[in-house]
């Protein structure tokens, strides 16, 4: 199995790329205790010993022992550095959003990008107060505001129409 | 003093008229007896005897005149001095009676000019008193003629200052409505521009925190939908 596979696999269950880096981050880990530390302990132990979040444990739980059986002592780090060196190609989509979502919401939106708009891409959430609520996002070096202002903007002759009524009726 | 030289000239003329009739006797006799050189020595004792004797006589009647008339003089004196104290005492009396009347009469004129110059004062008093108020009426009469004339330029000052001002004020205002019509016009037109912002700003002080997690996010599936739809994704 090659980088790729191995980084689908991890794909699956991962959106953005900080959860990306601190799941291949845990999985090194482990392997590094499997392979040189002679620990025997398995995976998801190993995630509470590490006192791991309740999402990583979650999202890892797919991964059995015939995930681990494609990494052996010589090609570990090779793998591991592929893996981390593949996440600079994947298509990323810069999500702003006006406050910081949980974890299970943020699955979510990336599931219904992952939908929408590309499959294999991966999220770079930032968080921007300044769009009060909605979100912008960039994809494709193309920036698309879904925030208050764009709707706002949208309804602007509405919103005018109202105020010309509101300063008759008061004036 | 005068009476004095008086007295003593007259006893001075007095001596010396009988110190001349003692020369005339002696004269008389020695004409009577012409030659001294032709006597004899008894006859010229005899009579240079009786020369002495009647020259004796004479010193001594000289001697009793002048005695006399020092004591008639010594008499005329004391009663010249009796004379000038009486005369000094008459005279002081007389003096002190007319010092008296002469007070009396000073001190009834006095009486009489202090009256004369109260009544005198006292009419002056009047006059001044009724002058003043001549002078008061006089001068209220003028005040309130002034007053009044004053009070009437400045009501026709204030009115026509009036009519001036809110003739000034309504234009004034004219203008100003004018320019609040504008300002207001122009406020809406940039509050019709920014409208968007300003509803943002707002919302952002009021809605930031007010949304829940969940409500955020569904506002952000719904804005996705939304863009989905409008095929406004990319």
């Amino acid at each position: 199995m090659n980088v790729r596979e191995i980084q689908q696999i991890l794909l699956n269950n991962t959106y953005t790329k900080p959860d990306y880096i601190r799941r291949l981050t845990l999985i090194r880990e482990y392997l590094e205790s499997r392979f040189f530390a002679e620990n025997k302990i398995n995976f998801s132990d190993y995630l509470v010993n590490v006192k791991a979040l309740q999402i990583d444990r979650e999202a890892l739980s797919v991964l059995d022992e015939h995930f681990f059986h494609l990494f052996t002592r010589d090609n570990v780090y090779l793998l591991i550095n592929g893996l981390t060196e593949s996440i600079k190609v994947l298509p990323t989509l810069t999500l702003y959003l006006a406050v910081m979502l949980d974890d299970y919401q943020i699955i979510e939106l990336g599931k219904w990008f992952r939908q929408n708009l590309n499959p294999d891409l991966i999220i770079d959430v930032r968080c921007n107060p300044t769009l009060v609520s909605g979100c912008s996002y960039v994809w494709n070096n193309r920036y698309k505001d879904l925030s208050l202002h764009y709707f706002l903007s949208k309804k602007q002759e509405l919103i005018n129409r109202i105020l010309d009524a509101y300063a008759k009726q008061q004036l | 003093m005068e009476n004095n030289i008086l007295l003593f000239t007259i006893l001075g003329l007095t001596f010396v008229t009988a110190l001349s009739q003692v020369f005339m006797l002696l004269l008389n006799n020695m004409k009577k007896h012409p030659g001294i050189d032709e006597m004899s020595d008894d006859e010229l004792e005899e009579y240079q005897q009786k020369s002495r004797e009647v020259l004796h006589d004479a010193s001594k009647k000289a001697n009793k005149i002048l005695t006399n008339a020092e004591l008639k003089g010594i008499e005329y004196i004391a009663r010249q001095k009796l004379d000038i104290e009486k005369l000094v005492s008459d005279f002081n009396q007389q003096t002190r009676g007319l010092e008296g009347k002469l007070i009396e009469q000073f001190k009834i004129s006095l009486e009489k000019t202090e009256k004369t110059y109260a009544d005198y004062i006292n009419v002056l008093q009047e006059n001044l008193r009724q002058e003043e108020m001549k002078n008061q009426r006089l001068f209220q009469e003028k005040s309130s003629k002034m007053i009044d004339n004053a009070q009437q330029v400045m009501s026709a000052f204030i009115m026509d200052i009036n009519n001036k001002m809110k003739i000034q004020i309504d234009e004034e205002l004219k203008v100003i409505r004018n320019e609040l019509e504008t300002y207001k016009k122009h406020r809406f037109e940039v509050i019709n521009k920014n409208i968007v912002d300003i509803l943002e700003k707002t919302l952002e002080e009021t809605l930031g925190k007010k949304l829940s997690l969940t409500e955020h996010s569904e506002i952000i599936f719904q804005s996705l939908e939304q863009a989905k739809q409008d095929h406004n994704l990319t």
